[in-house]
């Protein structure tokens, strides 16, 4: 029935119908709809059908309930679980007592235990010992905390600098971020892989009175809380991964302005480690910014590559004076003799693996080649150790000392609410693959390639960025030749797995494609110059968008991209092109070192 | 479908809303968090035990699940936090249970939450769809089961609540969504019934 009929004839809508069955309707509305039916058999009928169809839903979950049977331990052992956390609450709550200004909001049960507060210091040292509490802490206290800890790093060193990466989506846009921040001398350095979201993070930022060169920072945040008049905060715990999340919603916010912010901050050491941004459009929908970080470390201002506060001064020459300067003249290894001490420890590290599984990092600081290892105690490292110990000029250093936290895994995944993934090809895909496992599977395996390819990409990106054209030309032919070498084998190992990668995604998508019957259309490659010096770059990031396509496609949900439902054959179209220009790319790449290029 | 897609991503949106809106301050009674714990656990630990189980589909574990909302419960009310409808907000914390459950279920280690996440919505569907194969004694049951494992699963879930005697407000507060969104979701769940089943 037409809302227009029902409207013309006075039939009550499908959607009264339904609310006056279940009893929603208001008391007058109510009476005329039942008017209305006791006069018109067509709605009577109408009503029938539904009460029926209801009627037959709630006999299916009835019989569905009674198959899957009651609860078995009829619920024992609440009580007692309830009482015990009690006691531990309470024992919490003492431990507040030390905060009297907390307690001026707490209702008077929390007044009483002020008291007890000194006395029961000891009882709460062993609670929290025995006990790790899994109450909600309230925001002001997980952003103080937070803000205490940064500040405890930061005082650990002379001279601190932050250097801090991340992964930003901005309105579904992804962009890298990097941020190389000296808290003393209030110097910072950011680098971004994209300047259209930079611009548009910077203006979100700017509007909200929030310091773009401090990311994530809880001071930062704490800066803008305070800031703010009419505002409401919740914390949510989110177990598995031991996170607090802050959620500030701002009350009438300005289009433009931040009307909400989820915070993420880890529990074990009040680190922030993601922020979910929304800002209030003129219109409806709010836009959403999310800022993941994906490594940070606190450390001396030493250990910064020069490269990074003085990046108009070329590279070599800087770092020379600056070493010569810092030891007053004093005897050092010329820098010759440093480079092919660092040649020398990439060709160990090659010859093991590691300068792609482990990936050290290999520097030139103050007349020695540090090698900074990220890892714990293990038979792994210890071959890495030996391997570089007998070259010269070498010190080998454990990084962990002053880095705070490399995270492994992202907790963007954590706050994505499961009822809003429809990715528009998971269906599709697990058809295909003929299930559910199966089609796990094949992301896993596919996720693992790309991983591959990624890893070897960022080696010989890294060996480019150490060994640029002018300090290759000073070495002896065979290290040259050795540099040579370790670029093919990653451009060959590019190529194998980067193969391996598009051979396993092709003929999926393209089978699924045809069923769709939409043809792929690849469009023409856009065939950009790049040049040598970004192909590895853009080869990696062309592989992380894929990738991020790929999985966006078969896995993720939309909420960021709203307008754009990806079909197989788009999919397929742009796996294409990727590929295309992956292939300009890795030539462009092998042009870099081949001997014929100079 | 594109209309699913469409409630989906509204949900998604008014989820975020409504969670702050669920934890808003609002003055708690004089009686102490764990008298109103026990009081609503008497009251509603059945409904929100079928809530999870018609989740999960396992009774020990959804049992665990509800066990486990209640005392979050506590927790909350003993914190910073007000809770203005505890009612929705401790089924809201099963129903959240119960998803991180499905998820942590799986073996999982290696996998990335994204293929957790589609397995887990994929067994949710699945769940629904389990019992067919008992209840297939007429064409009548046949017809009924195909007719409900059409709806989407928002669709069906809004219909359990509804079963569970919950008000549309409710439901909306529990799956973070609008109470006309709720409303939505019933017209066309039970226009869809009506018509599968060609009453």
């Amino acid at each position: 029935m037409s809302l227009f009929h029902t409207w013309l004839c006075g039939h009550p809508s499908d959607r009264a119908l339904l609310e006056f069955l279940d009893g929603e309707l208001r008391f007058k509305r109510a009476e005329q709809v039942a008017k209305h039916l006791a006069s018109c058999a067509e709605c009577r009928s109408r009503a029938g059908r539904f009460r029926d169809s209801l009627e037959c839903f709630e006999q299916y979950r009835s019989a569905q309930l009674a198959r899957l049977g009651g609860p078995p331990q009829a619920f024992a052992g609440f009580d007692a679980k309830l009482a015990a956390q009690s006691v531990e609450l309470r024992k919490q709550r003492v431990g507040r007592g030390a905060r009297p200004a907390e307690l001026r909001h707490a209702l008077g049960l929390r007044r009483r235990w002020t008291v007890a507060a000194a006395t029961a210091v000891a009882l709460l040292a062993v609670g929290w010992m025995l006990w790790r509490p899994a109450a909600t802490v309230s925001a002001s206290e997980v952003l103080r905390q937070a803000r205490q800890s940064e500040t405890r790093q930061l005082r650990a060193l002379r001279n601190p600098v932050v250097h801090q990466r991340m992964a930003v989506n901005a309105r579904g846009r992804a962009a890298e971020w990097e941020v190389w921040r000296a808290a003393a001398a209030r110097n910072e350095r950011a680098a971004w892989s994209a300047p259209d979201v930079e611009r548009e993070i910077a203006g979100v930022y700017a509007a909200n009175h929030m310091d773009v060169d401090r990311p994530l920072s809880a001071e930062d945040y704490a800066d803008w809380h305070d800031s703010l008049a009419d505002k409401s905060d919740a914390v949510a715990k989110l177990g598995a991964r031991r996170l607090l999340q802050i959620t500030t919603a701002v009350a009438h916010a300005e289009p433009g302005q931040i009307e909400q912010v989820e915070l993420l901050v880890r529990e074990e050491d009040w680190h922030p480690v993601s922020e979910s941004i929304y800002v209030r459009a003129a219109s409806g929908e709010p836009l959403r910014y999310s800022i993941v970080e994906t490594s940070y470390a606190v450390m001396p201002m030493e250990a910064v590559p020069l490269r990074v506060f003085h990046s108009n001064e070329p590279a070599v020459p800087a770092r020379t004076e600056t070493a010569e300067n810092a030891q007053g003249g004093a005897k050092m290894p010329s820098d010759v003799q440093l480079l092919v001490s660092q040649v020398r420890v990439d060709q160990a590290l090659h010859k093991l693996g590691a300068d792609v599984a482990e990936a050290p990092e290999v520097r030139n600081a103050d007349g020695r080649i540090e090698v900074s290892l990220w890892m714990g105690e293990s038979a792994r490292r210890e071959q890495i150790l030996s391997a570089v110990k007998g070259i010269q000029f070498v010190t080998a250093r454990d990084a962990a000392a002053v880095t705070m936290h490399a995270n492994t895994t992202l907790p963007m995944a954590v706050e994505r609410p499961l009822y809003a993934t429809k990715p528009p090809l998971a269906k599709a895909l697990a058809e295909y693959a003929g299930g559910d496992s199966e089609a796990a599977n094949m992301m896993a395996a596919l996720n693992d390639a790309e991983r591959r390819v990624y890893v070897e990409t960022a080696a010989l990106e890294r060996l480019e960025q150490a060994y640029p054209e002018e300090r290759r030309r000073v070495l002896p032919q065979d290290l040259q030749r050795a540099i040579a070498q370790m670029a093919n084998d990653h451009a060959c190992a590019i190529e194998r797995e980067g193969r391996e990668y598009f051979n396993l995604l092709l003929p999926v998508v393209e089978a699924m494609a045809s069923r769709e019957n939409r043809p792929a259309t690849p469009q023409q490659s856009m065939g950009q110059p790049a040049s040598r010096e970004a192909a590895a770059a853009r080869l990696r990031g062309d592989l992380g968008r894929l990738q991020l396509l790929v999985n966006r496609a078969f896995l993720e949900d939309h909420v960021d991209t709203p307008a754009k439902e990806l079909s197989a054959g788009e999919v397929l179209s742009e796996i294409l092109q990727l590929q295309t220009r992956a292939e300009g790319q890795l030539m462009r790449l092998r042009a870099w070192y081949s001997p014929t290029a100079n | 479908m594109h209309e699913t897609r469409a409630m989906s991503a509204e949900g998604s949106t008014n989820a975020i809303l409504s969670d702050y809106a669920l934890l808003s301050a609002e003055p708690q009674a004089a009686l102490s968090a764990e008298q109103q714990v026990i009081a609503l656990f008497g009251q509603l630990r059945t409904a929100v035990f079928r809530h999870v189980l018609l989740i999960l589909m396992n009774a020990p574990a959804s049992e665990d699940v509800t066990q486990e909302a209640f005392l979050r419960l506590h927790v909350a009310m003993s914190g910073d936090v007000r809770i203005k409808d505890m009612k929705a907000w401790v089924f809201r914390v099963a129903h959240n249970l119960a998803i991180d459950q499905l998820r942590t279920a799986k073996p999982s280690s290696s996998l990335s939450d994204d293929v957790v996440l589609l397995q887990a919505e994929q067994k949710c569907m699945r769940g629904t769809r389990t019992p067919e194969q008992l209840y297939l004694t007429t064409e009548r049951t046949a017809q009924i089961q195909s007719a409900i494992a059409q709806l989407s699963p928002r669709q069906r879930q809004c219909l359990s609540l509804k079963a569970e005697g919950l008000a549309y407000q409710e439901i909306a507060s529990i799956l973070g969504v609008r109470r006309s969104t709720v409303i939505e979701n019933l017209r066309r769940a039970t226009a869809r019934l009506a018509g599968e089943l060609q009453f």
